[in-house]
């Protein structure tokens, strides 16, 4: 049965509100349009810098902070006790008068009292002094909080006694008292402008921690000591933060009461953005004058053919490579003194011939391979677990395993461990796919050319998103798999000491189980040597033994450094890609 | 009328009455979830450098050593005095988060469902009178299209058209890093801008707004389109319209006063509900558009088990589905007598 048509009126009423619908939704398009490009075009008198990130906070508390970004906005606001020299990895004064060193005075010659001298007449952006008694509240704040960072402090002598007592009720008076005995003896106020700190051990990267974020002074006036202030910076630095909207925007204005040389432009405004695409729209649209961290690769390399734009580059601290899990027999049954305790299963790359096969991957792996298809050549290859530009660095996989492919060697090794091109070795290679970018799946998969290219490995690619992975490795469930680093601190022992040392259950905490530590020469020996050890070159001699046990040993295969990349307007100058990835916004510019 | 009056008074008391339960257990629910998941939160965010002292002490704090039942009651104690507690990745009080993200996710969800409800219910009206006619074909094609279309891949184009081509619109964020920003007072820029009475302020903010709301709102205008058509076609079709056609009362008459006014009932009551989803936050359009609201919360919220972060914003959304669903019902009510009784 035909439907009856409807009467007139109504497709004319339906027409007609139809044709209402349509002009509202075409004058609020094209009317905001137009009102947009007209009304908010630049002015020529806008003195504002623009940064476009993809970083997000999490918390500006120098106690607790421990991610990439809160702690570069903490450095731009806060003074450290020292800093780096722009473009180096040389630690030189901010609010210290000097570095401490042995020869000045500054460490005790018993290397374990470290004397901090504040510069006179240091203020914070309210005009309330930085002096030792904030100092040492600031210090002791940190180890009374215990926040995610504090235990860097934990070489301060009593450190470890007070945070081991439980904070329950029934403990409060030995925590009372532990508290007591580490504020008498940890950090001590000298006179008003020096403090000492005393070491329960020789510990030489002490001196790096002075200019990490954990150590900046706060106000004692804004920042009670007994839980942390994710939103509150009082500055110290060039800079202040007038204003942010969590997650979204970060407005830094000049701080009058900054000590050193004022910031370049009075005002700077850091806009994050959820995605790398929208940075580069951002960056191509004109919205921003700068996009730092994190652009894609395919992207960057675009920038660099752009004229319109200026593109840079630099070395960065982050360091990726692939961890074998070493767990032998003997290893799943020993009772360990680590936390991470036993490793749950064997695995084929443990023992002797686990070795052979770790070598003969080490021979096959092509870093080039990975830097094209999957970092449009913005990585640099990495040849040891301490990256190019730190202290004693030394390219120890390049001298034994070379830095091409070595096919032949990694098929003789092969062989030796009894595989053929008819009975292969065969493994998964896990990776996870969003935590360290888009481009993880590639690196993979290059890796997975590169073994099979050999004609006697078969790669099966697997992943876990990163609180699963997380959890995965950590609990023994991969035999081989990716992962990336970020060092705590700046200093060559961050690169060898979590991941190498047995005792303090560093290299279990990796889900690798590697160990060499008995003997005077072992692993773990070598690493406490050089934490030890304040003169360079037998400090340097050390990181060169650790270096050269790693690529004998092959627990971890080193594969690249990342590079900081960065796009630019042409109006822009006084950006500076330090190697420590400590990017300063007071330095930089725009006319 | 006063009978009418008195059940209208009880059926709105009963239902905020129902509320309590409803919300206890959806409170429960949570919480309970949240405990059977496998995993455990502290050590999932801290894994790579965790340090075992630090995890025990945030363990301890967050009371996850205590029995169960004690976690529950802390947890009840702790919604009902407005302290969803502190989130684990932040250490920011739960509540400042939701805060913070709040004016991006109703900005979004109100402009979206402008657009959504202008489209929705004018094509939804034009098909719906001209029901298999070449108007209604294209109509629904174009309806089914837009439901359908990918939002990422939508959004990414209206940017690339409107913001990198012509240059006419922002591509993203929700206001120009070069302005200064309005004193803040409800969040929302819209509204924050013309407080401060910055008109220039006023423009970009609504700028920022067109091409995410026209992305979300279209898409959702694909499926309003459709309710809205089904609707009008069954009401014009119903015997009250006839019975007024018969009384002589002009069709236009008919048409808004009877036929519309009916079918927009039931379009209505959706449009509240798919509202009320939209609080929670969109997830994609958010991304895509680098709006920080509660799709974006939630989604890190449960990558990183952040269980306050969850808990809280669950706990906001129920009640906040549930409160829009008793004005829904009480609008309902006030216009179907029926409903009442």
């Amino acid at each position: 049965m035909a439907t009856p048509e409807q009467p007139t009126p109504v497709r004319a009423g339906s027409r007609r509100l139809l044709a209402i619908v349509a002009v509202v939704v075409v004058l609020l398009v094209v009317g905001g349009a137009a009102a947009y490009v007209v009304l908010t075009a630049p002015q020529p008198s806008t003195k504002v810098l623009v940064v476009g990130t993809t970083d997000d906070e999490i918390t500006f508390d120098p106690a607790d902070a421990y991610d990439y970004f809160s702690g570069n906005l903490i450095q731009n606001t806060m003074a450290m006790l020292l800093t780096y020299v722009p473009g180096t990895t040389n630690l030189t004064p901010d609010l210290l008068a000097q570095v401490p060193s042995l020869t000045n005075g500054g460490i005790s010659s018993n290397e374990l009292v470290y004397t901090l001298h504040l510069r006179p007449g240091l203020k914070f952006e309210d005009g309330a002094p930085i002096n030792s008694t904030v100092l040492k509240y600031s210090l002791d704040r940190v180890v009374k909080l215990n926040g995610e960072p504090a235990f860097l402090l934990g070489y301060i002598v009593k450190t470890q006694e007070y945070w081991n007592i439980p904070g329950d009720s029934g403990n409060a008076t030995k925590k009372a008292s532990a508290w007591a005995n580490y504020t008498a003896q940890g950090v001590v106020i000298v006179d008003a402008t020096t403090v000492t700190v005393t070491l329960r051990q020789k510990w030489s990267p002490f001196v790096s921690l002075l200019a990490f974020t954990i150590t900046a002074p706060v106000d004692p006036k804004s920042v009670r000591d007994d839980k942390f202030y994710p939103n509150v910076i009082v500055a110290s630095g060039p800079y202040r933060m007038s204003s942010y909207l969590p997650h979204q925007r970060y407005e830094l204005t000049a701080n009058p009461n900054y000590y050193g040389t004022p910031a370049k432009m009075s005002r700077v405004t850091i806009v994050r953005y959820t995605t790398a695409v929208d940075l580069k729209l951002a960056m191509q649209t004109g919205a921003i004058d700068i996009a730092y961290r994190s652009l894609l690769p395919q992207d960057f390399a675009s920038f660099k053919t752009n004229s319109a734009v200026k593109t840079q580059e630099g070395d960065s601290p982050v360091i990726r490579y692939l961890v074998f899990n070493m767990c032998s027999a003997a290893d799943a049954t020993a009772v360990r003194p680590v936390p991470s305790g036993k490793c749950p299963h064997t695995t084929v790359f443990s023992d002797s011939t686990g070795k052979l096969l770790r070598k003969a991957l080490a021979y096959a792996a092509d870093r080039a391979d990975i830097s094209s298809s999957a970092y449009s050549g913005t990585v640099a290859p990495l040849y040891s677990l301490v990256p190019q530009g730190m202290f004693g660095h030394q390219d120890t996989f390049k001298t034994v395993y070379g830095a091409a492919p070595n096919v032949a060697a990694a098929q003789a090794l092969l062989t030796q461990a009894g595989y053929s091109t008819t009975n292969k070795l065969s493994f998964k290679l896990w990776y996870t796919p969003s935590h360290y970018g888009d481009p993880e799946i590639f690196v993979a998969q290059a890796l997975k050319r590169a073994w099979e290219a050999t004609g006697m490995i078969t790669v099966t690619l697997d992943l876990k998103e990163w609180t699963d992975y997380k959890a995965a490795w950590r609990g023994g469930d991969f035999d081989v798999f990716l992962l990336g680093w970020f060092p705590d601190y700046f200093d060559s022992d961050d690169y060898v000491f979590p991941f190498l040392h047995w005792a303090s259950g560093g290299s279990a905490s990796f889900g690798n189980w590697y160990h060499n530590s008995t003997g005077s020469s072992s692993m773990d020996a070598l690493i406490e040597q050089q934490a030890a050890t304040a003169d360079l070159t037998q400090r340097a001699n050390l990181f060169a033994q650790i270096q050269s046990g790693l690529s004998a040993d092959v627990p971890y295969i080193p594969l690249w450094q990342t590079k900081q990349t960065v796009v630019s307007k042409p109006t822009v100058s006084g950006i500076i890609l330090d190697p420590i990835q400590f990017f300063r916004y007071f330095t930089i510019s725009v006319s | 009328m006063a009978g009418s009056s008195a059940s209208l008074r009880a059926y709105v008391i009963t239902r905020v009455l129902l509320m309590v339960p409803m919300l206890l257990i959806l409170l429960t629910f949570t919480f309970l979830l949240l405990r059977v998941a496998p995993g455990d939160p502290v050590s999932a965010i801290y894994g790579e450098k965790g340090n075992p002292q630090v995890i025990d002490q945030i363990k301890r704090e967050l009371g996850l050593y205590d029995p169960l039942p004690v976690q529950y009651f802390t947890y009840l104690r702790g919604v009902f005095t407005g302290n969803m507690g502190t989130s684990i990745v932040s250490s920011k009080p739960v509540i400042q988060e939701i805060q913070d993200r709040m004016p991006a996710t109703l900005e979004l969800t109100i402009s979206s469902m402008i657009v959504a409800s202008l489209i929705g219910i004018g094509f939804g009206t034009f098909a719906g009178t001209r029901r298999d006619r070449p108007g209604d074909f294209g109509t629904r094609i174009a309806a089914t299209l837009a439901y359908n279309i990918p939002i990422f891949w939508f959004g990414l184009i209206l940017k690339l058209i409107f913001g990198l081509w012509l240059g006419w619109l922002p591509v993203s964020g929700r206001f120009s890093a070069r302005l200064n920003l309005p004193p803040r007072v409800t969040g929302m820029y819209t509204i924050d801008t013309l407080l401060s009475g910055d008109f220039r302020a006023f423009v970009d903010a609504i700028a920022h707004l067109i091409l995410p709301s026209l992305t979300l709102g279209i898409v959702l205008a694909g499926f309003f389109i459709r309710i809205t058509r089904v609707n009008v076609i069954q009401s014009m079709g119903s015997d009250f319209v006839e019975a007024a056609r018969a009384r002589g009362i002009p069709e236009r008459s008919v048409f808004f006063r009877h036929g519309l006014k009916n079918a927009l009932v039931p379009v209505i009551t959706t449009m509240g509900l798919t509202f009320a989803l939209l609080f929670s936050g969109a997830i994609l359009t958010e991304t895509v558009f680098s709006f920080e609201g509660m799709g974006r919360f939630v989604y890190y919220a449960i990558s990183y088990r952040d269980y306050p972060a969850i808990q809280g914003a669950v706990v906001y959304y129920g009640i906040l589905m549930v409160v829009i669903s008793l004005l829904i019902d009480i609008v309902n009510a006030f216009v179907d007598p029926r409903i009442r009784y």
